[in-house]
């Protein structure tokens, strides 16, 4: 029950925005796109720690808000000195997006193995 | 020993990720948006070709802006030829003449009673597909459910045989010089993209034309109605917009 509202938030976030009629130029697509990816991250990051019981409030938030910005900021950087930091962001978040969820699957795993273990 | 003293409890975490993934779902949902109008604009995505769909965003945008400005040229420019006849009879007539040529040549914008024709892609035309078909008969059903330039084309002659005195496809007027064709996933009209539906607006006589489009093998009676794609409805007022490309001769002299 718990477990599901995460993903409830982010149906009820994406239809709010989905629907209201604005939306951001092609020209800044390709920023939107990398600050979604490190939105992403932080969340999984999130995910992961409160498992291992190390979530801080704290962290988790400001690490959402100055990773979607910086991501964003640095591929805009990119763009104007003619580096493409647009894809060492997606290389580095996909890179962190995947070992943040072979964490948690793991997790879980052991979990159900270990309640398992117990009703026996 | 962490620096951080507290610990939060399970439901605690949960809700602060959950506060945050409605953040995330409005990213995701606006970050989809531009995508999808990307694609539909230019048929591709900047995936790895991010530079190059931001210079083609930009060259869309200026096109449009010189595009208004020619409309705002050539109504100027009547403007001027008005003023230059003050009084004077004979040039009023020769102004007159040229008024009504302007008009059959599709430059300036019409209004009247006609009709609103809509071609639409069919996409739930495909659910009819099976794995056990062969490949050439899935493609087919495929290009079945979606409008090509020769269905737009069909249209604007059918219209036009049906007494239509001005046609414009999704705004982009037709005249003498136009050419509907498709290239890649999308369909040019006077060298603008556009993508499904499409809103072909006709002045005329709507009940002449209506009928001729839904007479038995006409337009209405095809395979389009049959898939849902085609829809035609009169309208009291109908708009034209005037020609805004180019109309410079380069080759022929008139004789």
């Amino acid at each position: 029950m718990l477990a599901s509202l995460p993903i409830l938030g982010l149906a009820i976030g994406f239809i709010v925005v989905y629907v209201v009629p604005f939306e951001v130029s092609g020209n800044y697509g390709d920023y939107l796109a990398v600050a979604s990816l490190a939105g992403l991250d932080a969340i999984f990051g999130g995910i992961r720690a409160g498992i291992e019981g190390k979530f801080h409030d704290d962290i988790f938030i400001s690490g959402f808000v100055v990773n979607t910005l910086l991501a964003a900021g640095l591929a805009y950087l990119g763009d104007q000195i003619g580096v493409n930091l647009f894809l060492a962001a997606v290389v580095a978040l996909g890179g962190r997006i995947f070992l943040n969820l072979s964490l948690i699957r793991r997790y879980w795993l052991t979990q159900a193995a270990l309640s398992k273990r117990k009703e026996t | 020993m962490s620096v951080f003293p507290t610990v939060r409890s399970r439901t605690t975490w949960v809700l602060w990720v959950t506060a945050l993934c409605l953040v995330l779902g409005g990213l995701v949902a606006a970050s989809f948006k531009t995508q999808r109008t990307l694609r539909s604009r230019f048929g591709v995505t900047p995936a790895g070709r991010g530079g190059l769909v931001a210079a083609l965003s930009l060259q869309a945008d200026s096109n449009e802006e010189l595009r208004d400005e020619i409309a705002r040229l050539r109504k100027k420019n009547t403007e001027w030829e008005q003023r230059f006849v003050g009084g004077k009879s004979e040039t009023q007539t020769l102004l007159n003449e040229l008024h009504e040529a302007r008009a059959f040549a599709g430059l300036v914008p019409l209004e009247g009673e006609g009709v609103v024709v809509t071609l639409q892609d069919n996409k739930s035309g495909l659910k009819g597909i099976s794995p056990n078909l062969s490949p050439e008969a899935t493609d087919e059903m495929k290009s079945a459910g979606l409008v090509h330039d020769s269905d737009i084309r069909l249209v604007i002659d059918e219209l036009f045989a049906a007494g239509a005195e001005g046609v414009a496809v999704k705004d982009q007027r037709v005249v003498s010089r136009t050419a509907v064709r498709c290239v890649g996933p999308t369909i040019l009209v006077n060298d603008v993209k556009m993508a499904s539906p499409f809103i072909i607006k006709a002045i005329g006589n709507s009940k002449e034309i209506l009928s001729a489009l839904s007479m038995s093998g006409g337009l209405l009676d095809a395979e389009l109605t049959a898939l849902g794609m085609i829809k035609a409805e009169e309208s009291k007022r109908v708009v034209l917009p005037a020609y805004s490309g180019s109309t410079q001769m380069r080759y022929s002299k008139g004789r």
